[in-house]
């Protein structure tokens, strides 16, 4: 049998969130109640059981220098100016940035590769990747986009000590049949498969192995 | 101690340091609740990290009159959500179970206590999403059901009900563990 009692007046109960006269009225009904007795106490005990819980953990924080660093970070990634020479200064930044660092580093590597082809192929090839980068650069401001995804892909995929496999791979995936503006999409399958989380040190330094080439 | 409104005011006026204190105030709390949503530390640290530096830029579209207490809670758990959504689902189920299932050299077990606090947060662990971050943010975080409401962008209806259920649910897996031991 079910009582037509609305559900959320126990949880109101069970916390202490009704007046003294509903909590009365609630309480002559449990009485007279046996199906929402039971479901009350059914609520009870799992109530008592996160309470017990709550008493006996304690999550364990880290140090009070991690407060203060983290502190220091969030600092420099919001209202203070960042550090010019600090390393964490530069970590801080590229996060900041990271959506147009990936769209920019996308076509940079669109580029590259479009170089290596070039060398390795016909000379017609990087007609269609200068077309490809060109329609690339003109996306660079929304985010979600195929750029932006491609482009994480291939930071993702490019760990810092690889970068270069990684820009000779995605050269050797592109089919020189394919129509310049399919080459907005040059990451294959396996690529985003092998999709793993940069470290902000990674990133630093296929950023700066980026840079230096 | 200035109200969370008040310092939010003088920060977009310009006083833009001033959201230390926002960040001292709340820091220990949002790693916590991270924590207790399944994240492992380092994962919490950072996380933590990424909800404010998006509280601080996004600061402007908190509503006038709305928490921010609330507001940081949603963009934190957020932001979990999208962390565990990038892990694989080997990592998931780590994250969720491994430090509840392969416990068996804990010395906690080895006291009726402590095994029941273990068999609590294996039945939190078996909630879904949803209604776990109801019960987190209400037992440990100690929100109203209107925070709660306003944090997880549901009515307020809704978040008793998920309390009501998730806890329901709870209280039978616990009676089954205890039946098994």
């Amino acid at each position: 049998m079910k009582c037509p009692l609305d559900e959320k007046l126990l949880v109101d109960y069970l916390e202490g969130e009704l007046t003294h006269e509903e909590a009365a009225r609630l309480n002559d009904h449990l009485k007279s109640c046996p199906v929402c007795r039971e479901e009350y106490e059914t609520l009870q005990e799992a109530k008592k059981a996160l309470l017990y819980c709550k008493e006996q953990t304690t999550v364990e924080e880290p140090g009070e220098s991690f407060w203060q660093e983290s502190s220091r970070i969030i600092a420099e990634a919001t209202y203070r100016h960042r550090e010019e020479d600090s390393p964490r200064g530069i970590v801080v930044l590229l996060n900041r940035w990271r959506p147009l660092i990936l769209a920019a580093a996308a076509v940079l590597l669109l580029v590259l590769a479009g170089t290596l082809e070039w060398r390795s192929r016909s000379g017609t090839r990087i007609q269609g990747l200068q077309i490809a980068a060109r329609e690339s650069a003109s996306n660079v401001i929304t985010p979600g986009d195929s750029l932006f995804l491609m482009g994480e892909a291939v930071f993702n995929y490019s760990q810092a000590t690889n970068t270069l496999e990684a820009i000779g791979e995605l050269a050797a995936d592109s089919s020189a049949d394919l129509p310049p503006e399919a080459m907005v999409f040059p990451v294959g399958r396996s690529v985003y498969e092998s999709l793993v989380d940069l470290e902000d040190q990674q990133l630093e330094n296929v950023m700066l192995a980026l840079a230096s080439r | 101690m200035a109200p969370d409104e008040q310092i939010i005011a003088e920060i977009l006026k310009g006083e833009k340091e001033k959201f230390s204190i926002l960040v001292d105030r709340y820091q220990r709390a949002i790693f916590r609740f991270l924590r207790r949503m399944g994240l492992e530390q380092e994962a919490a640290q950072d996380v933590m990290q990424e909800a404010f530096i998006k509280a601080y830029n996004k600061l402007d579209s908190v509503r006038e009159g709305g928490s921010f207490r609330c507001w940081l809670y949603a963009i934190a758990a957020n932001q979990a959500r999208n962390y565990l959504r990038t892990l694989s689902r080997q990592a998931k189920v780590n994250l969720d179970e491994a430090n509840l299932y392969e416990d068996r050299d804990n010395p906690e077990r080895t006291t009726e206590q402590g095994a029941l606090k273990i068999r609590v947060e294996r039945c939190l662990a078996r909630l879904n999403d949803d209604q776990r971050r109801v019960v987190i943010l209400r037992t440990f975080e100690d929100l109203s059901f209107k925070e709660i409401a306003s944090t997880c962008g549901i009515s307020l209806s809704n978040a008793k009900i998920l309390y009501h259920r998730a806890l329901k649910k709870m209280s039978g897996w616990l009676k089954i563990e205890v039946s098994e031991c």
